[in-house]
């Protein structure tokens, strides 16, 4: 009986060795794959689209330059003398030398449950440098209703970019 | 770079936040209280040129050259112009006013006065002339002395003037 099973198994093994020669072919096929840098977005340390310190009057708006972050105003909103604004800033990362687009969202700026809308402005598309990285900046225009509470008002926005 | 594809679902973008800002202050108003008093002055011919000093400090009134209080020195009736601010709380401000005005006679036959060295002092912050300092409740007062150049030989009259002083914020 034990002789038996023996002869069996060696049997088995044969098979696939024997069924080779001569029935497959093989070639080398070329595939090809290009890995980018993913993009990544980080808002720069103490950045802030700052509208300044203002007086409301019967409102009107302030607008900051997203270039240099200079603020104007219009209507009867009036800027305190010697007050600063500036434009927000973000630095991006990925691909050295790929384009990608910017989204920048409207929101508000909320204080003690008071709250003005403020829309905001960045160019439409950047280019990483050389070494992967660029910094873009954000400016906007805020809203300040007719007699707005005084207060000192904060708020957030969402800045996306997408590679092109 | 291995694990960067499994951390991020869409690779090819990125989102973040930033950051607004912009306070509202209350505006900043002022409101004439008191006149710039100088009393009553006796203008002696013969002694030349006098003038009346009043220091928006300690309210007092001083008196040099032919220029003397026509009143008993306690009471002449003499008082630094004063002001209410109004505005943000705890806000320093800026305070203006001409360095001299004319004061034009009401009565008489007088030709007009000059009223120079016009100083305006905060009582929130008295170390510092010019600037005013609201307190926590938004509110100041600020007074303004000056110095009256009384000629030899001033005809009696009643003289007056308004003080213009502007506040801003800075």
């Amino acid at each position: 009986m034990k002789k038996i099973i023996l002869a069996a198994v060696v049997a088995a093994i044969s098979v696939p060795a024997a069924a080779a020669p001569g029935d497959t072919a093989t070639a080398a096929g070329a595939a090809s794959a290009e890995i980018v840098s993913p993009i990544a977005i980080t808002h720069d340390v103490g950045a802030v689209l700052s509208f300044g310190t203002l007086t409301a009057g019967n409102g009107g708006t302030v607008v900051v330059n997203r270039n240099n972050g200079n603020g104007s105003s219009t209507g009867d909103v009036s800027l305190v003398a010697g007050t600063a604004t500036s434009a927000d800033s973000f630095t991006v990362t990925g691909d050295a030398n790929r384009t990608f687009s910017i989204a920048t969202t409207d929101s508000t700026v909320d204080d003690a449950g008071n709250s003005m809308n403020f829309t905001t402005s960045a160019r439409n598309n950047g280019t990483l440098d050389g070494t992967g990285s660029v910094v873009f900046t954000v400016g906007g225009t805020l809203t300040v209703p007719d007699s707005q509470p005084a207060g000192s008002y904060t708020g957030t926005y969402d800045a996306t970019v997408t590679y092109n | 770079m291995t694990q960067s594809p499994s951390a991020r679902a869409a690779p090819g973008e990125a989102t973040t936040q930033g950051n607004a800002s912009a306070t509202i202050v209350e505006p900043i108003s002022v409101t004439a209280i008191d006149d710039l008093n100088f009393g009553k002055i006796a203008a002696a011919a013969p002694d030349g040129d006098g003038s009346v000093t009043i220091d928006p400090a300690s309210n007092s009134a001083s008196y040099s050259g032919s220029a003397k209080p026509a009143c008993s020195a306690s009471s002449c009736g003499t008082s630094p112009a004063l002001f209410a601010v109004s505005g943000a709380k705890g806000r320093a401000y800026e305070i203006t006013v001409p360095q001299s005005i004319s004061v034009q006679p009401m009565r008489g036959a007088g030709s007009a006065l000059t009223v120079s060295d016009l100083l305006p002092v905060s009582e929130n912050r008295p170390e510092r002339p010019y600037i005013g300092q609201l307190n926590t409740a938004g509110m100041d007062r600020v007074r303004v002395g000056g110095t009256l150049i009384v000629p030899g030989g001033t005809p009696a009259g009643s003289y007056r003037a308004e003080v213009p002083l502007v506040v801003s914020y800075n």
